[in-house]
């Protein structure tokens, strides 16, 4: 089985609304917010860019399952895909971080030093993201919206255990 | 305080006006100490602030006199003008022509404040406000940077609120805090008199509020 693409997870992002783009440019309106992703952009290397656009992919296949599960008659259609993308991607991880794309490097980036000086540790959490999402994929498989409920809830925690140790402070 | 000046206390500021006064005290800072820890709190605090800002606004055009904005709310002339004589100027009868933006500027920034957090999305995609399903995670994020930044400004808008509070009891004399607690001000030479809304106003005022707050809820 090869590994599917990068762009090909990303697919679920396209689904952008006309709401969610008026949206988008509402707030992109609002000025110095834009501009400066627009400077860092520019200056930021490729594998930057590369990790920041799957972590956002993670989030929006997250954010379409927990939509979902809101809504009350959750599609299961929707949530499997979703489940595989965000497994795929928390594959990727280790290949995202190579040595000089930290803040020790002068990258702007908002990954700790801690990813490069605390490798076991970086290593266990990305694993742990990788179990947990396998195990909701088994569960989006199974149709089961009970069991799902509950466990984005620890998915939600080892997305949230990693950023503590690793990632800057929201 | 002798029982003249007691009996000199002259009614200020009608029940509905100081509970939602004091009701958003409590749950903006239950909302500021429960954002990114306890989202459950944390929402049910926002819709908490949605109901008494919509109540407010209503109230603003249906409540007793004091909390009208029409009453309140003055123009550019007159607002620099108390300002120029603000060391002499005569004591208000509820709000100040200042006192007037600043409630505006308060309420502006809640608005703002809980029209932002209704869209935010966490940084994992696992927490959002309720209309975040209408837009995307990018935008839901830059929904929530946005909610933090907002909130900066309210708590800049609150820090002056309580500055200006302390300057009426320090250079004024004034103690602007008992009449919001007791809704009677013993301010000595006050002219004006608070007209009170009926009680059916107040009713229409509560079941309109709960009927926002429901709507946006159940909409996520």
């Amino acid at each position: 089985m090869s590994t599917p693409s990068l762009t090909h997870l990303m697919t679920g992002r396209a689904r952008l609304g006309l709401t969610g783009m008026a949206a988008a440019l509402l707030v992109a309106g609002c000025g110095q917010q834009a501009g400066e992703t627009e400077t860092a952009a520019a200056e930021t290397p490729p594998i930057v860019q590369e990790r920041q656009e799957g972590y956002k992919a993670l989030g929006s296949s997250f954010k379409l399952i927990n939509d979902q599960l809101k809504s009350g008659a959750p599609d299961m259609a929707q949530i499997a895909p979703a489940a595989d993308r965000m497994n795929a991607l928390a594959q990727q991880i280790p290949n995202w971080f190579p040595a000089g794309s930290g803040p020790q490097d002068g990258v702007e980036t908002d990954a700790l030093e801690t990813v490069w000086t605390n490798p076991e540790g970086f290593s266990a959490a990305q694993q742990r993201l990788v179990e947990t999402t396998a195990e909701l994929q088994q569960l989006a498989a199974a149709g089961d919206a009970a069991a799902l409920e509950a466990h984005v809830k620890v998915v939600g925690a080892s997305c949230g255990g990693c950023h503590d140790d690793f990632r800057v402070e929201q | 305080m002798s029982s003249d000046a007691s009996s000199a206390r002259v009614r200020v500021w009608d029940l509905p006006t100081r509970l939602v006064h004091w009701a958003l005290a409590v749950l903006v800072l239950v909302a500021w100490l429960t954002g990114g820890e306890r989202m459950d709190i944390h929402r049910y605090a926002g819709y908490g602030i949605l109901g008494l800002v919509v109540f407010r606004l209503y109230w603003g055009v249906a409540g007793g006199s004091t909390a009208r904005f029409s009453e309140f709310v003055k123009g550019p002339g007159t607002v620099l003008a108390y300002v120029r004589g603000w060391r002499a100027a005569p004591s208000s009868f509820g709000h100040n022509p200042l006192g007037a933006l600043s409630v505006l500027l308060l309420v502006i920034l809640l608005i703002s404040q809980i029209g932002l957090g209704l869209f935010a999305v966490d940084v994992d995609g696992l927490e959002s406000g309720p209309l975040a399903r209408f837009i995307t995670f990018e935008t839901g994020r830059k929904a929530a940077d946005l909610h933090e930044l907002n909130f900066r400004l309210l708590q800049a808008a609150i820090v002056l609120h309580l500055v200006a509070i302390a300057a009426y009891a320090l250079f004024k004399r004034r103690n602007l805090v008992g009449p919001m607690v007791t809704g009677r001000d013993a301010t000595a030479g006050l002219e004006g008199e608070l007209r009170p809304a009926p009680l059916w106003r107040l009713a229409l005022g509560v079941v309109i509020a709960v009927l926002v707050v429901v709507l946006i809820a159940r909409a996520g």
